[in-house]
């Protein structure tokens, strides 16, 4: 037995090494073949050769290192130029791939249960079109090139037995984003949020749909209205995530949903901002966010006083794309009981700008919440507004500023001066400020003194920079900082 | 003969008998079993590795859906590696990506370096700690690289630098990853896909960790596996391709997934939290951490999907000296004694399904109990000879028959790696695995076995200190870091 088994053993690394040198001479060739195809496309994208001359030299060669290469073409191709996916597309088309990819996706076997079996076994026939490793392949080459026309049988595989074909259906129909295929994704919702064990998962939809248009959002209505709390919560996070990827895509922070249907505009706005449902409330508040200040303030408003403190969260941060809603608004959320929503608060100020800015300092110099300070004194550190006040501090005008470094030292805060004070401030305001706090009996201002002389020699010397500079507001870079006025 | 011995030694001799047939048949059930995992993992590593044809990872990296994920990086003294393994998690292809490193109370340069390499700055944060850790000393943050942050804290072991991590987390998941890893860089988007995927919530995924040493690195990644030089990391390259294509693979098939790497696993965050993060009654926090996720999910009627995938890389350095390597496996084998006994009433429990029927079983007789029950057959089998020397004739068979079979598994294990993934692109490289895997039963496995059965001593003797590895580093080249 044993000298079976060694037998075995010398067999298998037999096998090992004959199949090595096989693979290895059909990737040299199938290495070729993809560079006379690249070379054809290149060809073909720099008009050296007409599409007639491209596929000819494509069909002189090995039909199915051809249908290899394109198909790793298309896979390696992350995200091709439109010419080049036109160029691709019309290859596929005229080389017949096209129509094989159509008719594997198109050849399910409907297979349930037991004879799942017999579908996985057919993965070692690798030429068996029935194989779900092939459905799903050619599920994912159509969507690449976008075939529009293939959309239909996409919808069919929604149904598919095999789990990974359904995948593959609902990402390329995102692909080919035709809105016939939106509905039928869309009607797949209810299923996904109710179904314990849905057939297609609730992310992988929720991905899918979000890649279409904003106005496709009209077809959501119903899941929208939808009498279960779920339904309604995907599918208000679906049309969030459409505006959220609009708005990146166009680059623009004062994006308004003017795509968003009004009919789903005014869902929003008359129901899900008032949903039972806290979750659906929170997530209406960000869609309505995007939406024109007239109607969008009077909804959020009563938002930032719900009694669900993540509501209150969501509406505060969507108060960051209302660049008209009033800071007093916000400045009252500094002393929510939620620490999160204190946060939110203070960084939605803080990108208003100045006027944001000195709100902060204003609550900061006002408020006797302790939470509420810590929070502000954590964005002035976060938002690198240290070095900008001490920069200003006794200066003329500049009462504000001084007040709040005093203020920052007096209250506990002044740990967050130090490094800002060793490395950068000029001297002359150190000095300012140590005379300032000589005249104080206060006990945290003789502790900040003691730290300030003792810890340098002490601890470990990593030098203050300014902290994301990208999160710094408008209008406040550091060489043009205007004065904060005093209200 | 029997007649001819005194009583003593006929009791000796059957007392001998018995053994070696527990020796038998802890062979044959180890063995089979791991035979039957190497069938089932064969498909299912084919049919991952053909669903890379087909999964559509850009998506993942556009869409604005794809959940946020932090990256946990807790370092003890890791000077060497830490600015290496930094910038390879920042260059991770993941969208809406944060780095944590915890820096748990290091004596060396570790935090220095980082604010060298990283501009660091200290920020005075509000967190609001969720899990009770040692004492935060600071926070950094980086003006180079917004999404990075660093926490330098008492030292507390592994387990409460991670928690100290976990407390700063905002993210819906997390990643954990030790200190000496490099992450391929598609390696997360892999790691989410099968939880985007997933129609049943997923609370802890795991990628195959394999083995840097010998590997050409550039920009933060491996461009070329080879295999490394040493004969320790040669076979442990075939002991990882063993642990991971087979092992993991063919229990995650069966539901009995037992452990998910803590140096490279995808977690969520509001699940872990809500068993209480990690913790630090035993050496392996991850494995205990996935054994009491799914304790709990059973207990609360919950679904709860843990997921090993074979495609998502974690390159990690693996120990060169003998002593590290051997402080590896003792810890290794002291932390599945200690999860194992912790959840000793999960074992044979049928509420807890394959998991309580199968995996926990087949983990205590085979790991644990195998520590203990090969190592004293390699003492018997001398013994059995002296008393009746006849029987020679039928231990050597037995034996090769032992070793080939061993070996088997082994090569299978490569060949499986060669029909798939394919790394190892060199002939020489293949020829060394196959080579070091053929050989890996005759010395090597009997030293491991030592090292394991030492951690079994020190279960039983209450000796459960953290033995840390001390890694050599990922010095190098890094031409283009900015």
């Amino acid at each position: 037995m044993a000298v079976a088994l060694l037998a075995l053993l010398g067999a298998v690394i037999g096998f090992v090494v004959i199949r090595r040198v096989k693979r290895d001479c059909e990737s040299r060739l199938g290495n070729q073949t993809r560079r006379l195809c690249e070379e054809a496309l290149h060809g073909l994208l720099t008009a050296e050769i007409q599409h007639l001359d491209a596929l000819a030299r494509l069909r002189r060669l090995p039909k199915a290192q051809v249908r290899a290469s394109f198909e790793s073409i298309l896979r390696e191709d992350k995200e091709p130029s439109p010419e080049r996916a036109a160029a691709l597309r019309k290859l596929c088309e005229d080389l017949g791939l096209v129509a094989l990819w159509r008719r594997r996706l198109a050849a399910r076997r409907s297979t349930r249960g037991a004879s799942r079996l017999i579908d996985y076994l057919y993965v070692w026939r690798r030429r068996g079109p029935l194989n779900f490793v092939l459905r799903a392949e050619a599920a994912e080459n159509l969507g690449i090139i976008c075939d529009q026309s293939s959309w239909p049988l996409l919808v069919d595989a929604l149904d598919d037995p095999n789990g990974a074909v359904r995948s593959a259906a609902v990402r390329n129909l995102a692909r080919i984003r035709e809105p016939r295929g939106f509905a039928a994704l869309a009607d797949r919702l209810e299923l996904a949020a109710r179904d314990s064990a849905p057939e297609i998962s609730a992310r992988c939809l929720k991905m899918a749909l979000a890649s279409f248009p904003l106005m496709q959002a009209a077809r959501l209505r119903q899941p929208l209205e939808h009498p279960h709390p779920r339904v309604r919560l995907l599918a208000s996070e679906v049309v969030f995530l459409m505006v959220q990827r609009e708005a990146a895509e166009g680059g623009d922070p004062g994006f308004n949903c003017e795509h968003l249907p009004a009919e789903v505009a005014e869902i929003f706005l008359t129901r899900l901002a008032r949903d039972h449902d806290p979750d659906v409330r929170a997530r209406a508040a960000d869609v309505v966010a995007r939406l024109e200040p007239f109607c969008a303030l009077p909804v959020l408003t009563p938002l930032l006083g719900d009694s669900a403190w993540f509501v209150r969260l969501h509406a505060v941060r969507a108060l960051r794309h209302q660049r008209t809603a009033p800071l007093a608004l916000l400045s009252q959320r500094l002393t929510d009981p939620h620490w999160r929503v204190r946060e939110a608060a203070a960084r939605t100020l803080f990108t208003r700008g100045r006027s944001g800015v000195r709100r902060l300092f204003e609550h900061f110099l006002t408020t006797d919440d302790r939470y509420s300070q810590e929070q502000v004194a954590e964005q002035i550190e976060r938002g690198g507004l240290v070095a900008f006040a001490l920069e200003n501090y006794g200066e003329s005008g500049r009462e504000l500023e001084t007040r709040v470094v005093e203020a920052m030292v007096l209250r506990g805060f002044g740990d967050i001066l130090l490094p800002a004070l060793r490395n950068g401030t000029p001297p002359e305001k150190s000095r300012a400020l140590v005379q300032e706090l000589s005249r104080s009996s206060n006990a945290n201002a003789d502790l900040f003194m003691r730290q300030w002389v003792g810890s340098a020699s002490t601890e470990r010397e990593i030098p203050e920079r300014p902290l994301a500079d990208k999160s710094r507001p408008a209008g406040l870079e550091p060489d043009r900082l205007a004065p904060v006025e005093v209200s | 003969m029997h007649a001819s011995l005194p009583d003593g030694l006929t009791l000796f001799h059957s007392l001998l008998n018995v053994y070696f047939a527990v020796l038998v048949v802890y062979f044959f059930v180890g063995n089979g079993g791991y035979m039957l995992l190497m069938l089932l993992s064969v498909v299912s590593v084919w049919l991952h590795k053909r669903s890379r044809s087909y999964e559509g990872l850009q998506l993942l990296r556009q869409s604005p859906a794809t959940p946020p994920v932090t990256i946990i990086m807790p370092a003890c003294n890791e000077q060497k590696a830490i600015v290496n393994s930094v910038w390879a998690a920042l260059k991770t292809d993941y969208p809406g990506l944060e780095v944590c490193v915890v820096d748990d109370g290091s004596e060396d340069e570790t935090l220095e370096r980082l604010s060298a390499a990283f501009s660091l700055a200290p920020v005075t944060l509000i967190t609001r700690p969720r899990l009770a850790t040692r004492r935060v000393r600071a926070l950094f943050v980086s003006s180079d690289f917004p999404n990075l942050l660093v926490i330098s804290k008492d030292h507390g072991g592994k387990p409460d630098a991670l928690n100290a991590g976990l407390n700063v987390c905002r993210t819906p998941y997390f990643c954990t990853l030790d200190s000496d890893c490099i992450l391929d860089r598609d390696a997360l988007l892999r790691l989410m896909w099968p939880v985007v995927h997933s129609t049943a919530p997923v609370a802890a995924s795991g990628g195959i960790v394999r083995v840097l040493n010998g590997c050409d690195r550039a920009d933060g990644q491996v461009v070329k596996v080879e295999a490394p030089p040493g004969n320790l990391e040669r076979f442990q390259v075939v002991e990882y391709l063993r642990s991971f294509l087979f092992g993991r693979t063919a229990w995650n098939l069966l539901g009995g997934t037992l452990i998910v790497s803590g140096a490279f696993a995808l977690l969520h965050r509001a699940t872990v939290l809500e068993v209480g993060g990690f913790l630090n009654d035993t050496v392996t926090e991850d494995m205990e951490l996935v054994v009491r996720l799914r304790r709990w999910a059973a207990e609360q009627g919950r679904t709860l999907r843990t997921n090993f995938t074979s495609n998502p890389v974690c390159w990690v350095e693996c120990p060169r000296e003998r002593r590290m390597l051997a402080r590896q496996r003792r810890r290794w084998q002291l932390g599945l004694c200690q999860t194992l006994w912790k959840y000793r009433s999960m074992v044979l429990n049928p509420a807890f399904g394959t998991l309580g029927l199968i995996s926990l079983p087949f983990h205590v007789l085979v790991e644990a109990c195998g520590a203990v029950v090969e190592p004293l057959g390699y003492a018997i089998i001398p013994l059995l000879v002296w008393v009746d020397p006849s029987r020679l004739r039928f231990l050597i068979p037995v034996l090769a028959f032992g070793m080939a079979w061993a070996g088997v598994l082994s090569i299978a294990a490569v060949v499986l790696e060669e029909m798939t993934y394919r790394h190892y692109r060199s002939p020489r490289s293949l020829a060394i695995l196959l080579l070091y895997a053929l050989i890996e039963n005759i010395g090597y496995r009997q030293i491991v076995l030592l090292w394991r059965f030492q951690g079994v001593v020190r279960f039983l003797t209450g000796n459960h200190d953290w033995e840390k590895v001390v890694h050599d580093g990922l010095e190098e080249q890094e031409a283009n870091r900015p």
